[in-house]
């Protein structure tokens, strides 16, 4: 089954023209955290002098955001859009490495940052930006990169190397895909929508943050950990009324709120990142009774969002991630590309406007994603009779654990290497609540070995996000002919 | 006594480290919890001890060790 609409039938509005027009528009609305607080128009004078600032300088013009507060990381991609500058967002809540590997990779020439002592940066010789100083605290000089002209950013996405992968998104991938996003997403100026996840994510810049903007909704950022309670503190504090997040998160916080007795007065809610459950449905609906409830499906590929469950079917179709948004064309093909029929299990693939120009200096794994024009989601999805897609299991080895993207290969080129360890498989098993819990399976030649002590390796080596939840010590682990690892089947939500 | 051994039991079950947890121990550190896994390990020690904890009570900012986790039942009877 294809659903095709407004193939290649892209806007090309300058994004920064786009947001600046509705920031003026709402001068009033406002963007804040715990420590910050700005009104639209405030923000456009403060992009204003940050982006002329930046541009003073010849720091370059590929430039990374590193900065503890959401908040400073909005601003400073605002103003890079404003500069012409391509951003490449990063996190330090998954760890140092991984922000390295990021920074190893794209080789920013700059980054701004609000916290300069960050141990991350030491290491670097680059141009440092202080975006709540609005001057630079070190000053390198470097030639330009060659990029294409309106390379907005560079969102980066695990690879099963260990070497991320860089997604080149355009502004015209963002407008369009922000112009879609509009003529779905029912917020309007009079809401307030809490963003509790990095903008380091494609899900949260687009269909969290701009989005807002264009709707000029009061924006509040929650900085830190993801705690559940505190989280329904900051909604009830500051009249949330729009929330988005996992269905992992969404379950803690249903649970939470189910104990009130006084519901929040959350009017919009958009899920996306990993498979609904019907636990997780069926919670949020008891938790949440008379919110519009979105799910929502994307890849920062696209970025990212490919498809909506419009909000009035959610009941009834709780699983399914909707219909293609307005110029995203979707089909189900089967290895040899044919389409498939309603209810038969494909790849879904998608061709749209918002999607990337391909993976910064990858041009292997860009040809794999992108062919004839179609990007291959890695999705295993069937569309029923009305159009409706389904999300089932995964093409390749990837786990999806509280919308985290985690390649067991990355997991296991680390463990294997450690002294004691000969061999490991990482797999995905279900899980209602999580989507997929991960698994580790070690074999070792050391028996003296605990899973503390394994656990202390993880904790030592890998991020935060990627480690197991649980270990198991095996004799061997099996393999086929050609001696690569057997994998177990992925089993996925519906 | 029977409590702190039904929290450590608990513990031991969802802790990916499957160690039996000392009161020093840190619950993130030394035990691999997460501010969502602290919130699981809470609800499932409420259903265990047939209690019911403030939600105040469900922050996990509040825990750092399994003490502070056996000082906090304490308030439960």
């Amino acid at each position: 089954m294809i659903l095709c609409k407004n193939m290649n039938k892209g806007k090309t509005k300058v994004l920064w023209e786009l947001l600046e027009s509705r920031l003026l528009q709402y001068p009033d609305s406002t963007i804040s955290d715990e420590i910050n607080y700005m009104t639209y128009l405030e923000i456009v004078r403060e992009v204003d002098r940050i982006s002329k600032s930046i541009s003073s300088g010849q720091s370059g013009t590929v430039i990374g955001i590193l900065c503890n507060s959401e908040f400073n990381t909005a601003i400073a991609l605002m103003s890079l859009l404003k500069a012409k500058k391509t951003a490449v967002l990063l996190s330090s809540r998954y760890g140092e490495n991984h922000c390295r590997k990021i920074i190893d990779f794209i080789k920013p020439s700059c980054i701004i940052t609000d916290c300069p002592d960050n141990s991350i940066l030491v290491n670097y010789d680059l141009s440092i930006y202080l975006v709540n100083q609005c001057r630079y605290l070190k000053l390198e000089q470097y030639p330009a990169h060659d990029m294409p002209k309106d390379l907005a950013a560079i969102m980066c996405t695990s690879g099963t190397t260990g070497t991320p992968k860089g997604a080149m998104i355009t502004e015209s991938n963002l407008v369009n895909n922000l112009l879609d996003i509009e003529q779905y997403f029912n917020i309007k100026q009079a809401d307030s929508i809490l963003i509790a996840r990095p903008l380091y994510h494609a899900a949260v810049m687009t269909g969290e943050f701009l989005i807002s903007i264009l709707k000029g909704v009061d924006i509040r950022f929650y900085n830190g950990e993801f705690n559940p309670v505190r989280v329904i503190e900051v909604m009830q504090k500051y009249a949330i009324t729009v929330f988005c997040a996992t269905p992992t998160l969404i379950y803690h916080i249903s649970r939470i709120v189910l104990r009130f007795s006084n519901p929040l007065p959350i009017r919009v809610i958009a899920v996306s990142g990993e498979c609904m459950t019907g636990i997780v449905a069926e919670l949020t609906r008891k938790a949440f009774p008379s919110a519009a409830i979105y799910s929502v499906y994307g890849l920062t590929e696209a970025s990212p969002r490919v498809s909506y469950l419009p909000p009035e079917l959610f009941d009834d179709h709780p699983l399914s991630i909707g219909y293609p948004l307005q110029s995203v064309s979707a089909k189900i093909v089967d290895d040899d590309g044919n389409t498939l029929a309603p209810y038969k299990d494909g790849e879904l693939i998608v061709a749209a406007p918002s999607v990337m120009l391909g993976y910064y200096q990858n041009a292997v794994a860009t040809s794999q994603a992108i062919r004839n024009g179609w990007l291959h989601t890695g999705d295993i999805a069937y569309m029923d009779d009305d159009g409706l897609i389904y999300i089932k299991s995964r093409k390749d080895a990837m786990v999806i654990r509280a919308g985290m993207n985690i390649y067991p290969q990355e997991i296991e080129n680390v463990l294997k290497i450690e002294s004691g360890i000969t061999d490991a498989l990482v797999y995905g098993l279900k899980d209602e609540i999580v989507g997929q819990k991960i698994m580790l399976k070690l074999v070792v030649n050391n028996p003296a070995i605990s899973k503390q002590e394994v656990y202390e390796i993880c904790r030592q080596k890998l991020p935060s996000y990627q480690i197991p939840d649980s270990v198991e010590f095996v004799n061997y682990l099996e393999k086929n002919g050609s001696g690569k690892l057997v994998r177990p089947k992925y089993v996925g939500a519906n | 006594m029977e409590k702190e051994e039904k929290i450590n039991g608990i513990i031991s079950k969802l802790s990916f480290a499957g160690k039996s947890p000392l009161p020093d121990d840190e619950l993130s550190s030394d035990l691999g919890f997460d501010s969502l896994s602290m919130v699981e390990l809470l609800i499932v020690i409420e259903e265990s001890l047939n209690i019911l904890i403030e939600v105040s009570d469900l922050d996990p900012a509040r825990l750092t060790t399994v003490q502070d986790l056996y000082d906090l039942m304490q308030k439960y009877e």
